[in-house]
Formats: structure tokens, C-alpha cells, sequence
């Protein structure tokens, strides 16, 4: 029997929302982050997009409550959402990640279970045919066996994918998943973050290579402190909204709110 | 066979080859731990900064078990916290400030230790006494290595979780400060009924060699614990055995066999030895030859 990672993502995919009000996050003196408010719903892949320091990986990072904001809310399908919720799964840059770990690809995605099997209860039928489900979404089946170290990037990555599914995650935060995947690997990557989130899941994904974001995501955020815009690509995603994004700190400062409007949709990258 | 029973009748090498085998284990299986988390330095240090609070339980309350272990126990862990402690309150690593605390630790058991005369043989503490191991010795080993070993079975899913990937298991709510600080008290505990063993100088061996060694041989976690823990017990139980008849000091004969071992696995493991190794690099080095 095999079971249908499909029933446990959101029933209806358009349903579910997550939202941000008002969150700032600060190191030390630094403001990483600045009264950011933002709306995602399920069922979309959304690129967050922006300049080094801009605080793509603390908004991610605050999300999956690693890091803790000194001002916000963050509320998934209307209620606040708490820190060890295993609805988020936070997929941190590949480099973070100690390779040599002695763990099979399977042993990987049994992780996943941990936060269902509480500490201490042994797995069931049911966890092994979840795992199964994940490694064969991910198209990782063959290599269940095989050490983590031994994997290519774009197999690395859906590794951690393939665990996030068996821990029957809801939201996927992704830190840079394309660096140093070639492109056949992109490609894959891609085709399968979009089915994940077909599926009525919400995937976000930071990423740096401009010229690919239409093509991989269908919802963009561009951030630089702030929410600088945030909605559809094809309305969103223009030069104008970029060069407002990636713009210098002195200008930044007098920006002012321009969440959801959107300019001319005739950007080519 | 004569070989094996012989020394089993005499009751000072039955209590010693009991000691060597609890010891091994325990320590055996925790060394997984200390190779996953990277730490043998730090086991080190904080297996000479022991000698202190050794001293200091001495002269407060006589030489008892009892002292000695609370002694090396408090020394241990303000050694252990203090360079955290110290580390996160300035701009040193870690590492550096470990260093800085156990050498003066160190040396300050020495010097106590050589203060206290004549009931404490600093030889004693440096290089163990396993062959004088009391009744009470075998038990208080006994005791830690259960504890240690159950706690530790009990609580290795989130364990793990937080060694391989410390972020990810906080963001699931894994309690990863309090997991890493009882582990750290684990060691300790295991390293102090060890210290009867083989002594201050050498628990270290006992502690990073095994799981080290299986390490190098496979690629299951669990068999990292297990394995560790057998190889730790067998190469303890071996080396008394090999010292006794050839009249060998048994705690260094301990280490110097858990490091033939070792040295075995590194030249001959099929997939991560020298052999390997050395494979893999001329076969790079071929292929990075440019073609004309």
C-alpha cells in the first residue's frame, strides 16, 4: 500500500494562509528586519528575492522560530504560530550541514518522523510507508541505502525535501537551493518544488540568480529590510520593483510603502 | 585456555577485568558521541582538569571514592562551563579558552596532589590503579556506565537530531541547549569512574578511540554505539589479559591496544582507510594531468 502524500498537504489547497504583521528582527543594533507584513497562501512556490543583508534568511529563520523577533505576529490558518510546530520545515543551506554525518539517505528521512514518533516510540507501518512515499516523490527510492556524503547536490537537496514530506510539512522554507546545482539538477529541483506545491503546499525558497525566478517561481517577495513588493510575477516581478529592491541604504530609507502595487508586467529578465 | 581461566582466579584481576569490561563499554558507547559532536579535544582537557578537584576532595573529606568522585565532578564542570562561560564574554574561541583553564587546573592538581604526601600516589591518579580496583570501585563503575548507557539509548533520536543538524531540531522544538549540557554531564560522569581505570592521562584514549575506530568501518549510527561499546569492552578485557602475563602495565597496555585497533582500521577499513585513500588521491592526481 502506498500512501497519498497528497491528502495530508492542505485539503483545499487555496485555503490556507500565512501571515506576517509588523515583524522586526534585530542583532545587536542591527535591524534585520523592519515592520514586514506579508500573505502567503498554500498551494504556491514563492522566490524570496533580495540584496545580501537584506534579511531573506532571518525571515526564514523567524518562521521556523529559530530566531526570535522582537516585534510581529505570525499566524498560520489563523493562529499564532509557535516555535517546534512540525507544519514548517526549514531546509538550511547546504553548506550548514555536516555531510560526513554517519546517515543513510533513508535514515535522513526517517528523521522526519521523530516529531510524529515523540521521543521515544518506536516506528510503525504507517512511518515506513510514509518515508516510502517521501523517498519516491523525491525520485530518491533507488538510493535509500546510500550515504548522505555520497550524494550529489541536486540528491542532497531533495534528501532534506524527502524529509520534510515524511514529517508532513506544510510549509517548506528552502535557504538558497539552487546554489551549485547544475543545470539538469535545477531543473528537477524546480519541476518538483512546483509539484510540491501543486499539491497545496507553500514553498518559499530564497534565491539570488535573477534570470531564473520567473521561471521557477510563480509568486515573488522582494525584500530589503521591508517588503519592497510582494505578489504574482508576472505583476510583480519588473525593473522597476527590482532596482527599488536592490537600491542603496540612503535611498531605501525614503522609500515608502508600496505593497501590492504593481508596475508594468513587461519585464524580460 | 589455561591462558584465559588462570587469571580469572585471583580475585584483584576478577574485580579488574569487571572494572575493564564496564568501563570499556560505557566509555566505548559514549566515544560515538564525542566523535559525532567532534569533541575529543575538549574530553581531554576536561579529563586532566579532574586532578584539582580530585586533590581538593582529598584533603577536605580523606581519600574516599566518594570525595574523589565530587571532587573531580565539580572541577570538571567549572572547568567546562567556566570556558564556555568565558568564550561567550569575550572574543577567545572555545577552544582557546579550554586550553588556558585546564593547563592551569592541571597544574594545580599537581602541585595539590604533591602537597597532600603520602596517602595519594599522584602516579595513582595520572595512569589509574585498575589492578587495585576495590569492591566499591567495580560498583560506583557499574552504576555510572548503567546510567550513562540508558540515558543515553533512551534519549538518542533527539540527540542525534541535534548533533547532525542543530538548527533543524530547534526549529522541532528539540530542547538542544539542556540535550548538549546533559550530555556534557554524561561524559563527565563516565569519565570519572574511568579515571580508576586507566587514569587521568589516558581516559581520553578510552573514550574517543573505539567508536573513532568503528567509524572508520561503517556507515550505520547504530552500529557507531554498539560497536563502540564492544570494541571498548573486548580491547580493555585483551589488553588486561595480554599484561598480566607479560607483567605490562595494564592501563597503558588499554589504550596502546584500543590504538592497534585503530591503527588496523585506518590502514585496511575497505572504504574510508589509507588504502582507499591513497587510491582515491593518485587517481585524482591522473585525472588532473591536463591532456595535450
Amino acid at each position: 500500500m502506498t500512501i497519498d502524500l497528497n491528502q495530508q498537504a492542505c485539503g483545499e489547497p487555496q485555503g490556507h494562509e500565512l501571515t506576517i504583521r509588523g515583524l522586526s528582527v534585530r542583532y545587536g543594533t542591527n535591524l534585520a528586519l523592519e515592520d514586514v507584513h506579508l500573505t502567503l497562501r498554500c498551494g504556491r512556490c514563492a522566490g524570496l528575492i533580495g540584496p545580501n543583508g537584506a534579511g531573506k534568511s532571518t525571515l526564514m529563520k523567524s518562521l521556523s522560530g529559530l530566531v526570535k523577533p522582537i516585534a510581529g505576529q505570525i499566524s498560520w490558518r489563523e493562529t499564532t504560530l509557535g516555535r517546534g510546530s512540525s507544519e514548517i520545515a526549514y531546509l538550511a543551506q547546504r553548506e550548514e550541514v555536516d555531510w560526513n554525518f554517519p546517515l543513510t539517505v533513508r535514515g535522513l528521512v526517517e528523521m522526519g518522523r521523530y516529531p510524529h514518533l515523540g521521543w521515544w516510540r518506536a516506528y510503525r507501518k504507517r512511518d515506513a510507508e510514509v518515508v516510502d512515499a517521501a523517498l519516491e516523490a523525491m525520485r530518491l527510492s533507488d538510493l535509500a541505502g546510500r550515504q548522505i556524503c555520497a550524494l550529489s547536490g541536486g540528491q542532497q537537496q531533495r534528501a532534506f525535501l524527502a524529509r520534510a514530506l515524511a514529517q508532513e510539512a506544510h510549509i517548506l522554507l528552502l535557504d538558497e537551493p539552487f546554489t551549485g546545482l547544475d543545470e539538469p539538477a535545477q531543473e528537477l529541483l524546480s519541476e518538483l518544488l512546483n509539484q510540491l506545491a501543486a499539491e497545496g503546499r507553500l514553498v518559499i525558497a530564497s534565491h539570488h540568480d535573477l534570470d531564473s525566478v520567473p521561471t521557477i517561481f510563480d509568486e515573488v517577495v522582494l525584500l530589503n529590510r521591508r517588503v519592497v513588493a510582494a505578489g504574482p510575477v508576472d505583476q510583480i516581478y519588473t525593473p522597476e520593483n527590482l532596482s527599488r529592491c536592490f537600491q542603496s541604504e540612503a535611498k531605501r530609507l525614503s522609500t515608502s510603502k508600496v505593497e501590492g502595487e504593481s508596475a508594468s508586467p513587461s519585464f524580460a529578465a | 585456555m589455561d591462558w584465559l581461566l588462570e587469571p580469572i582466579q585471583i580475585p584483584h584481576m576478577q574485580r579488574a577485568l569487571l572494572v575493564g569490561l564496564l568501563a570499556g563499554f560505557a566509555n566505548g558507547y559514549v566515544s560515538a558521541f564525542v566523535v559525532l559532536k567532534k569533541s575529543a579535544l575538549m574530553v581531554g582537557s576536561l579529563s586532566h582538569s579532574l586532578l584539582p578537584g580530585i586533590a581538593i576532595g582529598v584533603l577536605v573529606a580523606g581519600l574516599t571514592p566518594a570525595s574523589a568522585f565530587i571532587g573531580a565532578l565539580v572541577a570538571g564542570l567549572i572547568v567546562g562551563l567556566g570556558s564556555l562561560l568565558l568564550s561567550r564574554a569575550s572574543r577567545l574561541g572555545h577552544e582557546t579558552a579550554l586550553a588556558i583553564l585546564y593547563t592551569c587546573a592541571f597544574a594545580a592538581g599537581v602541585l595539590l596532589l604533591s602537597r597532600v604526601g603520602d596517602n595519594v600516589d599522584l602516579n595513582q591518579y595520572l595512569l589509574g590503579n585498575i589492578l587495585f580496583a576495590s569492591d566499591a570501585d567495580v560498583v560506583t563503575v557499574f552504576w555510572v556506565s548503567a546510567i550513562a548507557i540508558t540515558a543515553l539509548t533512551a534519549l538518542r533520536r533527539p540527540i542525534i537530531v541535534s548533533l547532525f543538524e542543530p538548527s533543524a531540531a530547534q526549529a522541532l522544538g528539540i530542547p538542544v541547549r539542556w540535550l548538549n549540557l546533559l550530555l556534557f554531564g554524561l561524559l563527565i560522569l563516565v569519565l570519572i569512574s574511568t579515571l580508576q581505570a586507566v587514569g587521568c592521562i589516558l581516559a581520553i584514549g578510552l573514550m574517543v578511540t573505539p567508536a573513532a575506530t568503528v567509524y572508520l568501518l561503517t556507515d550505520n549510527t547504530n552500529a557507531l554505539f554498539w560497536g563502540g561499546g564492544l570494541l571498548g569492552a573486548v580491547g580493555s578485557v585483551t589488553a588486561l589479559l595480554v599484561a598480566h602475563h607479560f607483567n605490562l602495565g595494564p592501563s597503558t597496555s588499554i589504550v596502546l591496544t584500543l590504538g592497534i585497533f585503530f591503527a588496523l582500521a585506518y590502514v585496511l577499513s575497505p572504504k574510508y582507510g589509507l588504502a582507499r585513500h591513497l587510491r582515491g588521491r593518485s587517481a585524482t592526481s591522473r585525472a588532473a594531468v591536463p591532456t595535450p
